[in-house]
């Protein structure tokens, strides 16, 4: 028996609002996801490495944004898991910045018995860019239990 | 823009394998402030079915981190871009599992954006597991333009 609820189908409706998440990286996060991933490119950390680079300002990586994305749709569908997840990186997030993620359900279906909801997802800055754009496909995690 | 070892292209590179340790998922779902108890808690993991504890979904891009890339040559004073990924989940990966990790370049094309020329590389990278099963595949497209207009 799962320790974890599932979300039922049923009560996943086309149109049901996601989040919002509100994230704002500090730069002690950053450079904590950086050490972990190995990236090495400082101009994620350093304004000097960053200008010298093109940017005025050093930016938050693309992916640590992208995984609270990722973790807005678990907390949404617990029981879930992501069994695809199509990000685009529209504008650059500056340290500093404050995201809004949010999403919408917009399709549900079952292929071979498996239930599959279809998701749009998105990062809005405190001005209201679209950061990040994105779709997701989300499976109950019995469909992945290997 | 970015200049191609024409043999590189569409060409599968195996770049390593990694076991994967609960201390990694652990350091991973930390940075990310992703709390759930299936990538740290083993009996939680097993009372939901698994084997062990599972790794969150973006962990690949530890895995990605952590090994050099075939990559194409930008060009001189050139900025280069994280535009987009894309990621196709077979299955989960586990602690203590090991995984084989290949690289594949499948196109480098250039393109007018709004800011002008831009070049694009596009590069899969896919874990495996120990049987040849695909478990993560993951889709890149980095972009390089000129830095006149400042990000």
């Amino acid at each position: 028996m799962s320790a974890i609820e599932t979300k039922p189908f049923d009560e996943i409706e086309i149109g049901d609002e996601i989040g919002p998440l509100t994230y704002a990286p500090t730069l002690d996060e950053i450079q904590r996801y950086a050490a972990v991933v190995r990236m090495v490119d400082q101009r994620f950390m350093s304004k000097e490495i960053a200008q010298q680079r093109g940017f005025e300002h050093p930016i938050v990586p693309g992916p640590l944004s992208a995984t609270v994305l990722s973790r807005m749709l678990r907390e949404y569908l617990p029981g879930w898991r992501l069994q695809t997840f199509n990000i685009s990186f529209r504008a650059p997030v500056r340290h500093g910045d404050v995201l809004t993620c949010l999403g919408l359900v917009t399709q549900k279906e079952e292929s071979d018995s498996v239930a599959i909801v279809h998701c749009d997802v998105f990062a809005e800055n405190q001005n209201g860019d679209r950061a990040l754009v994105g779709t997701a496909t989300l499976t109950p995690r019995s469909a992945f239990r290997g | 823009m970015l200049t191609l070892d024409p043999e590189l292209l569409g060409k599968e590179m195996p770049v390593g394998e990694v076991t994967v340790t609960a201390e990694e998922i652990r350091a991973f779902a930390e940075a990310t402030g992703d709390r759930d108890p299936l990538y740290f808690d083993a009996d939680v993991a097993r009372q939901a079915g698994y084997v062990d504890c599972i790794a969150p979904p973006l962990f690949c891009m530890k895995i990605r981190g952590e090994r050099a890339l075939p990559d194409a040559e930008i060009g001189p004073g050139l900025v280069s871009l994280n535009a987009g990924q894309e990621f196709e989940f077979y299955d989960e990966i586990y602690v203590g599992r090991t995984y084989a990790v290949s690289v594949k370049i499948t196109d480098v094309y250039e393109k007018t954006g709004r800011s002008g020329p831009l070049g694009v590389l596009v590069r899969e990278m896919l874990i495996r597991d120990t049987a040849g099963k695909p478990v993560v595949l993951m889709r890149e497209r980095r972009m390089v333009r000129s830095p006149e207009k400042k990000i």
